[in-house]
């Protein structure tokens, strides 16, 4: 497997023989004076989970309506399932595409199976006699298909919305921020289903701001910062350049505590202004360090998880400012991969 | 679900062999079924039929007659007057303004929906979008149009009687004949009916707002109407979309007319086209960057 890289570009060379259900290259897309994407690159393997993270205003949106073929880029190229689009005639390129942008939404004043009968209905005889109840049993909404969509629930609306791409019977599924809205029951049985949809073979292109959900279900991911690309490749990849994770310690001498820490190398200790102590260390270090604490006599009151080590690494690659300068407890730079894909040159933000 | 995993193909040939061969009959038949499911467009054409009921009614109950108008002093003497009162008056304002009520929304409705991405997202492009959705409101005009003529034909001789018309020479034209006149009057109105249905898809497009879509073309159209009464060049004014909603005045005299028709059917098919092109034209460029 890749091992991905920081540098915002593609591991072509590390994939020769691969096939990508998205080919992204160079992909640039202003609005006015705001750059939404400022040349993306990005490769979809066919029958991978591949996520696409990023904070708001990344351009993840912005990419996906031009993989939707919803707006036009002005520059670079972009082909999906091995066709590229032709603006006006999405209905060829988006061919065995599925999926939404954006929440997905319906008319309200028609019931959700009147929806999907009218959406398979332009699909005409692509997808054949659509298996209506099968789709909406699926996705939890079977005894509610009646009702009218202006009844619906956010999260129900979601439902639907991957009923409806469903129903396409797609080799690629894009889903932007799928778990929006749902309840932690929902969440978890979307999860499964976009798991289960992974193990069946699909091509699946998962939007989120949330790392941990692309962590659990992604094998792949591409970050995006400000229009651009700062990270491509696999989890495993991104975990190891990961920073250690971070913690908020109390303890009864926090004075003593920080100059026990500044004697072990493997591990860097900030003073909170609140009080308390933000330490950074792998698991080990931190381990020892709390013993070491213990054999000095000074008590541990409070050790809490604040950030992953990939979440360290989400934050460092999309928040640090463009001039490499860490701010606030973001980690600073710490590893030397963080440093090297920092990108110079503000850009705007995407919509 | 059955799911594939095979390697994309590289033509997408399969998929347009396997598209319907008229993909906006597609968008045509799923626009009429949601404007089905409206009740308000229910309440519109039901209005069309029942509305020229109520107009005999009063004209049979009152013992004035709207003289101003042409046949309003017939009204009383045979059923067929009722039509062409509620023709000439409906032209005035009515018809452009019915003409605009799907039109003007049937576009924006996916902006305010928010439903663009969900039908650009399926198996049909943008021109046939287009297109179905055009057919689509252009059916409701004609639906209401065609409700509104067989409404005030049947209101009027069933309310007032089926007395021979007196045309504008002054002859009396006996009821079979008054009835293919009336129908032909009526049909006049569709190609202006259709020009402001053209011109309601337009702005319902590009405002993206079905409020500018429908009061916009009726604020146009009324505009267009006060222009026909000042002393304004007459050039200008024979090519007014509202101008060939009179068309029909050339068919009740003694040696009938027809050149009024013909210069509206080619002015209406200017403005449908110039319309239509227009729409292509932005619907083809237009970013979807909401909805």
């Amino acid at each position: 497997m890749e091992t991905g890289r920081l540098d915002g570009k593609t591991g072509d060379e590390q994939r020769p023989d691969a096939a990508y259900a998205v080919e992204v290259d160079g992909l640039r897309k202003h609005f006015d004076e705001v750059t939404a994407l400022a040349g993306v690159d990005l490769r979809v393997p066919v029958g991978r989970v591949h996520g696409l993270l990023g904070p708001n205003g990344a351009g993840k949106t912005t990419l996906l309506r031009v993989l939707f073929g919803l707006i036009s880029p002005d520059g670079g190229t972009l082909r999906v399932l091995g066709r590229t689009p032709d603006k006006g005639d999405t209905a060829v390129f988006l061919d065995g595409v599925a999926g939404f942008v954006e929440s997905p939404r319906f008319y309200p004043y028609l019931s959700g199976r009147r929806n999907l009968e009218l959406l398979a209905q332009l699909d005409g005889s692509r997808a054949g006699a659509p298996d209506l109840a099968g789709v909406l049993d699926r996705v939890g909404l079977l005894g509610r298909e009646k009702d009218k969509v202006g009844g619906y629930s956010f999260g129900m609306r979601q439902r639907l919305g991957i009923a409806a791409a469903l129903l396409r019977s797609p080799r690629l599924l894009v889903l932007d921020e799928p778990a929006n809205g749902l309840d932690p029951a929902g969440i978890r049985d979307m999860q499964a289903l976009i798991r289960e949809l992974g193990d069946s073979g699909l091509t699946v292109l998962l939007s989120s701001h949330n790392m941990d959900e692309i962590e659990s279900l992604c094998e792949s991911v591409t970050i995006m910062r400000t229009g651009r690309v700062v990270y491509d490749g696999s989890i495993e990849g991104l975990r190891a350049q990961a920073p250690a994770p971070a913690h908020h310690l109390r303890t009864a001498d926090d004075g003593k505590a920080v100059e026990l820490a500044r004697k072990r190398s493997k591990l860097t200790v900030e003073e909170r202004p609140g009080g308390g102590l933000s330490i950074r260390a792998g698991q080990e270090e931190l381990d020892e360090f709390v013993l070491a604490l213990a054999t000095s006599g000074i008590a541990v009151r409070d050790l809490r998880l604040v950030r992953t080590s990939l979440e360290s690494l989400f934050y460092m690659l999309t928040e640090t400012p463009d001039d490499g300068t860490a701010r606030g407890d973001q980690p600073d730079g710490d590893t030397e991969t963080g440093d090297q894909r920092l990108l110079g040159g503000a850009v705007g933000a995407g919509r | 679900m059955t799911q594939t995993t095979s390697r994309p193909d590289t033509a997408g040939t399969a998929a347009r062999s396997s598209r319907p061969a008229w993909g906006a009959g597609v968008v045509y038949r799923c626009e009429l079924a949601k404007l089905a499911a409206l009740w308000w467009v229910k309440a519109l054409l039901a209005a069309c039929f029942v509305g020229p009921f109520a107009f005999a009614l009063a004209m049979k109950l009152q013992d004035t007659e709207p003289t101003d108008t042409l046949f309003g002093r017939w009204v009383h003497d045979t059923g067929f007057a009722s039509p062409l009162v509620v023709l000439g008056f409906a032209s005035q304002w009515g018809l452009p303004v019915l003409a605009c009520l799907v039109s003007g929304d049937i576009f924006s409705a996916e902006d305010r929906y928010g439903t663009w991405k969900a039908i650009l997202t399926r198996s049909r492009t943008r021109t046939d979008i287009l297109i179905g959705k055009a057919l689509a409101a252009a059916s409701f005009s004609v639906a209401a149009v065609v409700l509104a003529a067989v409404g005030s034909m049947i209101s009027g001789v069933l309310l007032i009687g089926n007395q021979p018309l007196i045309n504008l020479s002054g002859t009396a034209i006996p009821p079979g004949q008054a009835t293919v006149l009336v129908a032909l009057s009526w049909a006049t109105a569709l190609p202006p009916v259709l020009g402001f249905t053209c011109l309601g898809l337009f702005l319902s497009l590009v405002t993206r707002n079905s409020v500018a879509g429908v009061l916009g073309s009726t604020v146009i159209g009324l505009l267009m109407q006060i222009y026909a009464f000042v002393n304004g060049f007459d050039v200008i004014r024979h090519l007014l979309l509202t101008t060939p909603f009179d068309a029909w005045h050339g068919f009740l005299v003694d040696q009938p007319y027809y050149g009024p028709l013909e210069e509206g059917l080619a002015v209406c098919a200017a403005y449908i086209v110039a319309f239509l092109v227009a729409a292509y034209v932005v619907i083809r460029r237009r970013d979807f960057t909401e909805g």
